[in-house]
């Protein structure tokens, strides 16, 4: 909290300085400025702010009696305090699929269609202020609403191309992996450059042209010139009919962008692998004792394929974090928990090998991922030979972060005569001399007791249920 | 009401796209604004520091 003067600021909530969201007590609260506070009272008393509230669309939020107020720290310059309800894992665009990018747009949209005509605009369009709640988008920065007056321009319309539209194009048009993009640019692809990334014949496919080549040109073209766009365009007759309509084509263009995830080795793992098919019921049985033992409030399963076994963690935990790090099983499960639901599991698109790193201003605006919130268990179910033999990983360092991490763990080990760990080694030279189930055990001893173990019908493949010593 | 200002540029090129993506209407809005900043430049003369605003 150095330089804070004590106030426990939320790391990435530093931009809008008249709205900056910090914790006291294991709450999470918005101290506002005397602007920002009168903006918050004019749009609470809304008819379109409620609409969205009861929806579900925006964050629920109460503001602070003065009275509390001076317990909780907050910042000095604060004319007033909001609480916010916390959310139960934090997630980042460039861990979510397509169809979570695609909805948080969708939903942007949607706030801007029914604020514009009560005078009340976003003043910016990031989806970093957007977080899930298993499968649904949540609105969460209640700073970014703002009254709008009729003849100013949007200006957050770069924001929402650079951030959002761009990349769901990269995706939707050129099969170009959006968190890819997303983790490398925290804020988006700058559309001065992002038409490179599309070829000519792009340039046919809905949205291409206008919002990133044209808009790309005339934003290289403008720089050159001097300040003061906004106010020649509102003296020129700009009007909020203008946004309306721009907003209207937007929602109708990102409805049909659709991505269909090629059939991959994972995206049909259970169906293709017949040993897996005899092993899904004992292991079912398995993760369903353990998880039915206590409730947990978070619950992450490693290498989650299409959540199979993260539905039966759901039925008995708060939270489950479902990560896997191909995004076509994580977009086809995010798919399949809208259809069906459960509505407590969070899908995203995780490489274990590379998680997701601290990044931004001084490392701290975005938070790796272990630092998001610790499982209380942890399953890792047909992943470990895949982390060790595939990805190279030492499995003593892969044991070591996980007695980092959680406090109980379901290993599911394959011995090195699986016919999936031979396909692993098929082109290998085979120097896991530390990839056995002794050496696992071995690894497990100093930090957790095995209390179950069973072989699984196949005969390949081990469960181990451990916990981490007191 | 305060100017709408963003505690990010919006880009002075993402402004005058939004008045080209409203259509008919847009497009009026944009001629007008060229016609502004023709105008402006020509007031202002070549040697002036006087920021025109486009």
């Amino acid at each position: 909290m150095a330089g804070t003067g004590g106030v426990d600021y939320a790391a990435g909530s530093f931009r809008d300085r008249g709205a900056r969201v910090f914790h006291a007590g294991g709450r999470v609260l918005r101290a506002l400025s005397a602007t920002a506070l009168s903006d918050w009272r004019s749009i609470a008393q809304r008819p379109f702010f409620a609409h969205l509230q009861s929806r579900g669309d925006v964050v629920p939020t109460r503001e602070v009696p003065p009275q509390e107020q001076a317990a909780l720290r907050a910042p000095p310059w604060a004319a007033a305090v909001l609480e916010h309800p916390p959310v139960p894992f934090w997630s980042y665009p460039y861990e979510w699929c397509f169809g979570m990018l695609r909805d948080a747009a969708l939903l942007h949209l949607r706030i801007l269609h029914a604020a514009l005509p009560e005078g009340v605009i976003l003043k910016d369009a990031s989806p970093y202020n957007v977080q899930f709640q298993g499968f649904r988008p949540l609105f969460i920065d209640i700073g970014s609403f703002t009254p709008h007056r009729a003849d100013q321009p949007w200006t957050a319309y770069r924001q929402f191309c650079e951030l959002m539209l761009v990349p769901l194009f990269l995706q939707a048009y050129r099969g170009i992996d959006l968190q890819v993009v997303l983790r490398g640019e925290l804020e988006g692809l700058r559309i001065d450059q992002a038409s490179r990334w599309f070829s000519g014949r792009d340039w046919l496919r809905p949205g291409v042209v206008a919002h990133v080549v044209l808009h790309g040109w005339l934003q290289r073209y403008a720089q050159r010139g001097t300040e003061r766009t906004a106010d020649t365009l509102q003296a020129s007759g700009f009007t909020v009919a203008l946004i309306q309509r721009n907003v209207e084509r937007l929602r109708r263009l990102v409805e049909r962008l659709r991505w269909q995830p090629r059939r991959t080795t994972w995206t049909d793992y259970d169906a293709a692998q017949p040993h897996v098919q005899l092993d899904r019921d004992t292991k079912a049985e398995f993760v369903r004792r353990v998880c039915a033992a206590r409730h947990r409030k978070l619950v992450w399963d490693l290498g989650s394929n299409r959540g199979q076994y993260a539905r039966i963690a759901a039925e008995f935990a708060d939270t489950v974090v479902a990560m896997d790090q191909d995004h076509g099983c994580v977009e086809l499960l995010y798919r399949d928990l809208q259809r069906r639901g459960p509505d407590n599991i969070l899908p995203l698109r995780i490489d274990l090998a590379n998680p997701s790193p601290a990044l931004g201003w001084r490392g701290r605006e975005r938070l790796r991922l272990e630092d998001r919130g610790r499982p209380e268990l942890t399953l890792c179910l047909g992943l470990i030979h895949h982390l060790v033999i595939g990805a190279n990983l030492p499995l003593d360092e892969v044991v070591d972060w996980f007695g980092d991490l959680t406090r109980e763990l379901v290993l599911e080990f394959p011995c090195k005569s699986d016919p999936l760990v031979q396909r692993l080694l098929r082109n290998k030279a085979d120097q896991y001399d530390d990839y056995s189930l002794e050496a696992l055990e071995s690894s497990l001893r100093p930090r957790f007791d095995v209390v179950e173990r069973v072989r699984l019908p196949s005969g390949a493949r081990v469960l181990l249920h451990a916990v981490a010593k007191e | 009401m305060a100017p709408l200002l963003a505690y990010f540029d919006p880009g002075a090129g993402s402004l005058l796209m939004q008045a080209l993506l409203g259509g008919i209407g847009g497009v009026v809005v944009l001629v007008r604004y060229l016609y502004t900043c023709v105008r402006l430049r020509c007031a202002s003369g070549p040697g002036s520091t006087e920021s025109s605003g486009c």
